[in-house]
């Protein structure tokens, strides 16, 4: 059986973006949320125009996951068996506010079909699954903190008795303007770095893995 | 892999506060969807499954949380064995949890992060291990209880207590208003003249062990899948649907023969019937008896995957086959088994399936212990 290995990550904080714990972006502090998400998307110079489409949440985690595989040359058949697990703490409540607030009053009572559809977390698993045609199993949880321990349990299961040999692993958050984003592939790769599991998991999330 | 077993339950629903009244109402046909007039609900009327006896108000709770109090408590206390309160784990579903507690503020009530809501659950019924909280859209229920009988088919744990709730709120009303969504009255999953859901509010709890203390059927966990393809729009071939029943069958080595009935998700959209006609002529189920539940609770979201789990497992302990309420006319792409009438029959096996947006598809198996 061969080991579960961290094969790459990123994370994006307020002020930077990483790549394997490396700095490779760097957002204006003083800029909101959406100008830094659009900076980054300029950057990279992608052209998806379904992220115009997304909120915050969908567009942090289908950034994170571009700049993730952009350097992995992973076949199609392996994105299409991938798993994603993505976990967060506010679930999608910076949609929610601005669905709450086009019904707060009788006079401008409007809520809306794009925005309501963004009201559910795992969107913004079924934004990347569309992106990279990922077939796999899904799972969304929230936990009030990053929880290494159970997102390292449960996976391992996945790979050691349910068939999963690919797996997007992640925590991505958003709220106003505090956000916070962190993808890791895990695959059977012997060439990768970092072994899969609960310290590193804590590393990565903190960039601090190398 | 261990066995795992079913030894408790419970519904919280407009139909009754325990599996066996929720179940006797749903055999003779009776629907807990009636007419909301209520502004607090919504500017205008609609049809909803909406809980009016609130005798399970616990306080200092809000309702959402009383009425997971309430299902687990009374789960409990009818399961087959004792609660191990050091070593069992809790596993919540929901989509929106505490939303009416959110307003146009700024700042947001505490008790509207899910996560306080599983930790103060937790804490109710002072259970040492970390509660989970799964929320991912209307598979919520199902993916709960296949992670649940994961992780007592790997002996992680010996004992896990699953429950789905949500609640009707304007917040989810509007939405599904918006939408286009919403039925002009009941609504007929899988009909030719289906037109659209009715949200219902309902919580369910189904209690799991690996030990088989007077339990009469198995847990035999399914996988999900992502149909890859549109964020509100189900699949157009069903290959989703299709790829998760069909690895959960191969998984437990099961023919699409020996499923008595299919307890479908069956929301009685236009798109989302017709999908799944397609996913079960893949998978060559298109003959199976199947039925949808949503025209006895209407869509009750985290809890739906659940409750329908529940009142499917009573079905077949019962040897009857539950009508599809509603349903008058095969309406779907292709055409379906669809069950008209209760009827007997001799029932061990039986598919549970549910889609969500997201492109989210899961499948779970129920077996009688024989």
């Amino acid at each position: 059986m061969n080991k579960k290995m961290i094969n790459s990550y990123v994370g994006i904080t307020k002020d930077a973006v990483f790549k394997d714990g490396n700095k490779v972006f760097s957002f204006n502090e003083s800029e909101l949320l959406n100008e830094n998400l659009r900076a980054l998307y300029k950057s990279e110079d992608l052209k998806y125009s379904k992220f115009y489409k997304m909120d915050h949440l969908s567009r942090l985690a289908y950034l994170s996951s571009e700049l993730l595989f952009k350097d992995l040359e992973l076949s199609s058949d392996t994105f299409n068996e991938m798993c994603i697990f993505l976990t967060n703490s506010t679930a999608s409540l910076d949609t929610d506010s601005a669905h709450q607030k086009s019904i707060s009053s009788n006079e401008n009572y409007q809520p809306s079909p794009s925005v309501f559809v963004y009201t559910l977390t795992n969107i913004m698993m079924g934004e990347i699954a569309i992106r990279y045609k990922i077939k796999g199993e899904n799972y969304c949880l929230i936990f009030n903190k990053f929880d290494a321990e159970f997102m390292h349990e449960y996976s391992d299961m996945l790979f050691e008795f349910y068939g999963v040999n690919h797996l997007l692993i992640g925590w991505v958050d958003v709220l106003k303007n505090d956000y916070k984003s962190f993808l890791a592939y895990v695959s059977k790769d012997m060439n990768a770095k970092w072994d899969f599991n609960s310290d590193n998991l804590i590393k990565s999330y903190k960039n601090e893995l190398r | 892999m261990k066995d795992v077993y079913i030894t408790g339950s419970n519904i919280v629903s407009p139909l009754g506060m325990t599996t066996q009244e929720n179940y006797s109402k749903v055999k003779k046909g009776v629907s807990g969807i009636d007419q909301i007039d209520d502004r607090h609900y919504y500017p205008s009327a609609f049809y909803g499954s909406l809980i009016t006896d609130n005798q399970f108000l616990v306080q200092e709770h809000s309702r959402l949380e009383s009425m997971f109090i309430h299902s687990i408590q009374t789960a409990i206390d009818e399961n087959t064995e004792p609660i191990d309160k050091e070593n069992c784990l809790l596993i919540l579903s929901t989509t929106k949890g505490n939303i009416d507690l959110l307003d146009e503020g700024d700042e947001i009530h505490k008790d509207v992060f899910l996560g306080t809501l599983s930790e103060k659950i937790n804490a109710h019924f002072g259970f040492k291990k970390n509660p989970m909280m799964v929320s991912n859209a209307c598979i919520s229920g199902v993916m709960a209880i296949n992670m649940a009988a994961r992780y007592i088919e790997t002996g992680k744990y010996s004992q896990v207590i699953v429950s789905g709730g949500d609640i009707i709120t304007e917040f989810v009303v509007s939405g599904f208003s918006s939408l286009m969504a919403l039925s002009a009255g009941h609504c007929r999953p899988y009909d030719k003249e289906r037109d659209g859901i009715n949200i219902g509010e309902a919580c369910a709890t189904i209690i799991m062990s690996g030990a088989n203390t007077n339990s009469s059927v198995k847990v035999l966990a399914g996988f999900t899948s992502n149909d890859a393809n549109h964020i509100s729009g189900p699949s157009r071939t069903g290959d989703g649907l299709y790829n998760s029943i069909s690895k959960s069958l191969e998984d437990h080595k099961i023919s699409t023969r020996e499923i008595d009935f299919i307890n479908a998700h069956g929301t009685a959209t236009a798109f989302n019937d017709d999908m799944e006609s397609k996913a079960f002529k893949l998978a060559e189920l298109d003959h199976t008896p199947v039925n949808s539940f949503k025209s006895y609770f209407g869509h009750t979201l985290g809890a739906a995957g659940v409750i329908e789990s529940i009142i499917s497992v009573e079905s077949m302990k019962d040897n009857c086959l539950i009508k599809s309420l509603g349903f008058k006319q095969n309406g779907t792409t292709f055409d379906l088994n669809v069950i008209g009438e209760n009827c007997n029959k001799n029932v061990t096996t039986v598919l549970k399936t549910a889609s969500g947006f997201g492109g989210c598809n899961a499948a779970v198996i129920f077996q009688k212990d024989e």
